[in-house]
């Protein structure tokens, strides 16, 4: 298990090597001139001005060159500023890294939470009413776009629940209640279109599990059905859920881009987009790198639990 | 021209179509917006101290440096925490702001004398050294100030004492007073602060009203009450808050709920979105500042032929473009938009040649051109601004009926303005422009042949020596005479096409009183606000 | 489908799908879909881009039976065109990602070696990086069209399918009938072509179907970003974020491309979870069909 985590780590190198040097170049292939962004119209005509910021900002050397000028920093710790504002890209991940992780956290909880017991439920009543309508409920937020489910959060909540906190955000050292408070209608926009996909998932995997041979011998040998669904099939079936739930964390956090747009929460999702929009090279590669070694080690923590519950069944 | 748009804009109240009248929520006091600067309402209630004003502002500044930062997000929170040497009142007339007097002591030399007793944010006394380090920090070319281009007129400034500070200017430039009395462009940074910090992108110190005490980016800037501030008694506010919430459907939410007090919508429908809103008053625009402007590229056919050009001119219905897209809240323009009156042109578009839509015209030209069976164009619009794109569909749709098929093309905004001023598009491209705080500001620099931001890259003789003797013309009934001949004759020609002025609506929660604000077409909808007269009721 | 298990040997599937309630739904809806979209010239009352001055933002009336957007055009012939513009992205994208994705997994999962590393390290690059973040990156280095559009989401799917193709091959290769082909002296190109496809391919078609559905709702985000498809061509996505701000005055905005977009997830959903209803490893043998 230690060579695994180990040869895993290692691994963890030239992948965030090569997505490190393939945001770099995508990013610079982005047509789009930060010098015209940074100086404004009329400042920008000023070809001595241009060049000058052009020199100051390392624009000017080849693209290997910069690549590895930025990557020496970061290896010493050091992930340079903003080209467009001057903050510190580190202050700004530091910043906007826990909103985004508490997002994401919370709207996978609600995402689990709502979406196994109904996947559950649905496989154990396939077929019927409530299996039926699991399926309505899944399909209506599968289908609905999540910046479109948030809209219609925010104004309905103004209209009919004007006392209920919709927008803004309360970091969570400062009062962990009220920014779970304040942070529950995005997470919820957010969190129901993933319960609907793993409730459907759920299902799937519980209806392929009822009916594996295991499930069939403890039935037949008069296992009260409640306990067979419970203890033998629920936790067999729940593997390959938590494997997709990891592969739609990653995906989370590229939802919450937009969450936090709608609901105006101050998460990574912001800052790379406006990112890339101004042409921001140095916070975009700063961002890229974070958001890429978290999902990266979410995978690995998500393929030892996967291992851990796996061996656990061999030796059942 | 529709019936909607028919009065001039800019010196009678403005035009109110059924849609605009309804007053939001009961017992809204009328807050007409009225010609241009407005005083309102009428205080019969004494000023009451205290509170937090809540602003919805929709982009998060990319700093707070007003010597740095080039967007008009940071300005319009910049210039309550800094002053500027002179200032324009509401009804846009200069007068001192830290300068308690000056003298002008030739064309190109002036006087100014501070204000005593004026203490920085963080208690040291300003002094005429700040003055002229302010200055100098722009004109510094590792500052990299996008004003640097506006101050290069500056030949040198002095602090011959604590109190005084001397401007020497390379020759006679008129809008030197307008670009001192512009806050983002004139203000007053210490000295001290800058040095310990290195910019003011996220610290700041200033004179104003207002005190920075946090700025979250993405989140919220929050200012506090200047206890100091050297007008006695204001601000009324202890606080003032810009909430930074990036989607519009959210800010409206946001007021209905009464969380936020003030935002700003170019949105024509923010008043039926708004409708029924208890205790929430819209604002009309003061007058129409802010324009869209399209470039042709003329460094190739089809668009070096000027038939062409009147072809696409004659070829759009201005009028149903503001009835349609702004519901008619826009007014005809030239670059200098009608809210400049009389600099600017306020008239319908008979007054200007080649305005009036007329396919028949548009196709005879193009046939005279050698397109008689049509012709086929791009033009490029940003997404960033539906407004700009819903604008240019209806532009396709007139512009096809004079035979002139465009392809509209999407381009991010980062592409969209680069390729603009670079002129670096295929056939025609469109950007909303900005309010600029003086005539000269306004065109030398995108019309003049000799510089690197002429829009379209045309050249023209005539129009380069208009711009010369408008900016260094004194006399203001020369000037306005000036840059009426070069607004016809930019039309003549049809250099460039401006589709329309339009404004921004203020939203405010009416427990708002004493607002004040001068037009522009800056974020904020205004070219300044004076929240330092603003309380809540 | 009940979880009853059946030990009798699976019967032809065609007429199984065609008893399956959720087959049937899903086909039908995707049909309705690809009509419409066929047939939008001839079903569509006005232009899909045509601008009636005077008559914006209208509720539904006779004349426009879905009323009209805040520039003045009909929204039944913008939600009936939209569906080419919609079904137009979605399908070419997914149909490249899958040709490309087979290709890449299926050569990948056979021959194996040093390219296979290499590429794992490849997806894993591209499995970390946020899609939706490499969409933009993506739609923005290429400028918004419609073919770059479909250019980016095919990568960004592209990953999936080569993995899925990739490990169904792995799982195959060591197999009986396989290996038995081989010992026959089968070429390679038979191998993949007779026996290893078609048992990939029910799977595949799984994925087809749900990668559909999660298209269409890409598509919708970057138009909500801007980055979607160029106006004032209609797509659902770009009518629905442009008409949600105008929700409460005038819900007919959203309505229809709503209604719209969660068909068309539907109907590929639907068939999607009837396939893989029909795939249940025990009734399909994942080792059983041995042509």
């Amino acid at each position: 298990m230690t060579a695994y985590v180990a040869k895993r780590l290692l691994l963890l190198i030239p992948t965030l090597l090569g997505v490190s040097a393939l945001t770099f170049l995508l990013i610079h292939l982005i047509p789009g001139d930060l010098v015209t962004i940074l100086l404004g119209i009329t400042a920008s005509q000023n070809e001595q001005t241009r060049q000058a910021l052009i020199h100051a900002l390392h624009l000017d050397r080849p693209l290997a060159v910069q690549y590895v000028l930025w990557l020496r920093d970061v290896l010493r710790g050091d992930l340079g500023h903003s080209l467009v504002t001057g903050f510190s890209v580190r202050d700004e991940l530091a910043r906007s890294y826990p909103v985004t992780l508490q997002l994401a956290l919370m709207a996978m909880s609600i995402a689990v939470a709502v979406g196994i017991p109904l996947g559950v439920l649905a496989a154990t009543r396939a077929g019927r009413v409530l299996d039926a309508s699991t399926r309505v409920f899944s399909l209506l937020f599968i289908s609905a776009p999540a910046f479109f489910i948030g809209t219609v959060v925010i104004i309905g909540g103004a209209r009919y629940a004007p006392w209920m906190p919709t927008l803004g955000h309360v970091p969570f050292t400062e009062s962990p209640a009220r920014s779970v408070g304040a942070m529950l209608p995005a997470a919820a926009s957010l969190g129901l279109a993933i319960s609907a996909i793993i409730a459907r998932f759920t299902r799937g995997s519980m209806l392929e599990v009822l009916g594996q041979d295991f499930v069939r011998t403890a039935r037949a040998k008069g296992v009260a059905d409640r306990a067979v669904v419970y203890k033998h099939a629920l936790r067999n079936a729940l593997i390959p859920v938590v494997a997709m739930a990891g592969t739609q964390f990653v995906y989370l956090i590229g939802g919450a881009v937009i969450i936090e747009e709608v609901f105006a929460l101050p998460g990574m999702g912001r800052v790379v987009v406006n990112a890339i929009y101004q042409r921001d090279y140095t916070m975009i590669q700063g961002a890229v790198l974070l958001l890429t070694s978290a999902a990266v080690l979410v995978n690995l923590a998500l393929d030892l639990v996967y291992r851990l519950i796996d061996r656990r069944i061999l030796y059942t | 021209m529709t019936d909607r748009t028919q009065d001039p804009i800019d010196s009678i109240p403005l035009p109110l179509d059924h849609t605009r009248r309804t007053f939001l929520g009961a017992g809204a006091l009328a807050l007409l917006g009225l010609a241009a600067p407005t005083v309102r309402p009428a205080a019969a209630q004494a000023p009451k101290r205290g509170g937090t004003l809540v602003v919805a502002a929709d982009v998060s500044p990319p700093g707070l440096d007003p010597q740095k930062s080039a967007a008009a997000h940071s300005w319009m929170i910049a210039e309550h925490v800094y002053s500027t040497l002179l200032r324009r009142d509401p009804k846009m007339n200069i007068v001192g702001d830290l300068a308690e007097s000056w003298q002008v002591v030739s064309d190109t030399t002036f006087v100014f004398k501070l204000r005593k007793g004026v203490v920085w944010h963080h208690g040291r006394e300003l002094a005429a050294d700040d003055v002229k380090y302010s200055f100098e920090r722009m004109l510094d070319e590792k500052t990299a100030s996008p004003w640097r281009s506006n101050w290069s007129i500056i030949d040198r400034v002095e602090a011959p004492d604590k109190a005084t500070v001397r401007f020497v200017i390379k020759r006679p430039f008129a809008p030197f007073f307008s670009y001192l009395a512009t806050p983002h462009y004139g203000a007053i940074v210490p000295r001290d602060i800058v040095e310990k910090n290195g910019d003011l992108q996220k610290v700041a110190s200033g004179t104003g009203p207002f005190v920075l005490e946090r700025f979250v980016p993405d989140n919220t800037v929050v200012l506090k009450r200047n206890p100091s501030y050297y007008e006695s008694g204001l601000p009324y506010l202890d606080g003032l808050e810009y909430r930074i919430i990036p989607d519009e459907a959210a800010r409206l939410a946001a007021l209905r709920a009464g969380t936020v007090h003030y935002l700003w919508s170019v949105d024509p429908l923010i008043d039926r979105q708004l409708q029924g809103a208890a205790g929430v008053m819209l604002r009309e625009p003061d007058g129409y500042c802010a324009q869209h402007g399209m470039a042709f590229n003329q460094t190739k056919a089809p668009f070096t032929d000027v038939r062409v050009r009147r072809a696409v001119s004659v070829g759009i219905s201005r009028g149903e473009i503001i009835a349609s897209v702004l519901r008619g809240h826009g007014a005809i323009t030239t670059k200098i938009p009608p809210c400049d009156a009389p600099f600017g042109y306020s008239g319908d578009e008979k007054g200007l040649p080649y305005y009036v839509h007329d396919a028949a015209l548009a196709k005879r030209l193009l046939a005279e051109a050698g397109f008689a069976g049509g012709l086929d164009t791009t033009l490029e619009v940003s997404p960033r601004f539906p407004q700009t794109v819903r604008t240019g569909e209806v532009m396709k749709e007139q512009l096809a009926g004079a035979g002139i098929r465009v392809t509209l093309k999407q381009v991010e905004w980062g592409a969209a303005i680069k390729n603009f001023v670079r002129t670096e598009y295929d056939g025609m491209s469109m950007i909303p422009l900005v309010w600029q705080p003086d005539p000269d500001a306004h065109v030398y620099d995108i019309f003049h042949s000799g510089s690197a931001i002429n829009l379209g890259k045309f050249k023209d003789a005539k129009v380069d020596q208009l711009l010369e003797q408008g900016r260094t013309t004194l006399d203001r009934d020369r000037r306005i005479a000036i840059y009426r001949e070069l607004q016809q004759h930019m039309a003549d020609q049809a250099y460039l096409i401006f589709p329309y002025a339009s404004g921004a609506t203020e939203a405010l929660r009416d427990t708002v009183k004493g607002y004040v604000s001068i037009p522009g077409a800056q974020p904020g909808s205004r070219s300044r606000q004076f929240f330092k007269q603003t309380w809540l009721g | 489908m009940s979880g009853e298990p059946s030990d009798t040997p699976a019967p032809p599937r065609v007429p199984r799908a065609l008893r399956s309630g959720s087959f049937l739904a899903g086909g039908l809806i995707v049909a309705v879909l690809l009509v419409a979209a066929l047939a939008a010239p001839w079903l569509a009352p006005y232009g899909p881009t045509t601008i009636f001055p005077g008559a914006e933002i209208r509720p539904p009336d006779l004349r426009f039976w879905l009323g009209t957007d805040e520039v003045g055009r009909d929204i039944l012939s913008r939600v009936l065109y939209g569906s080419r513009v919609s079904l137009g992205v979605a399908i070419p994208s997914v149909a490249l990602a899958v040709l490309a994705g087979t290709t890449v997994g299926v050569g990948l999962g056979y021959w194996g070696g040093a390219p296979d590393l290499l590429a794992m390290r490849v997806f894993d690059v591209l499995f970390a990086f946020p899609p939706i973040l490499l969409a933009i990156a993506l739609v923005a280095a290429l400028g918004p069209s419609t073919v770059n559009l479909v250019l980016t989401i095919a990568v960004l799917t592209l990953p999936q399918f080569a993995m899925l193709t990739r490990s169904a091959t792995l799982a195959l290769k060591p197999q009986d009938f396989v290996q038995a082909a081989r010992a026959l002296g089968a070429s390679h190109a038979r191998i993949l072509g007779a026996h290893l496809l078609p048992n990939i391919t029910p799977t595949l078609a799984v994925q087809t179907s749900l990668s559909l559905s999660i298209v269409i709702l890409v598509e919708a985000a970057l138009s909500f970003l801007g980055l979607g498809t160029q106006p004032p061509a209609p797509s659902w996505g770009s009518m629905l974020s442009r008409g949600r701000q105008y929700m409460t005055i005038a819900p007919w905005l959203v309505l229809a491309p709503g209604l719209a977009i969660m068909l068309a997830v539907l109907g590929f959903n639907l068939l999607g979870d009837a396939q893989r209803d029909l795939l249940d490893p025990r009734r399909a043998g994942a080792g059983g069909r041995n042509p």
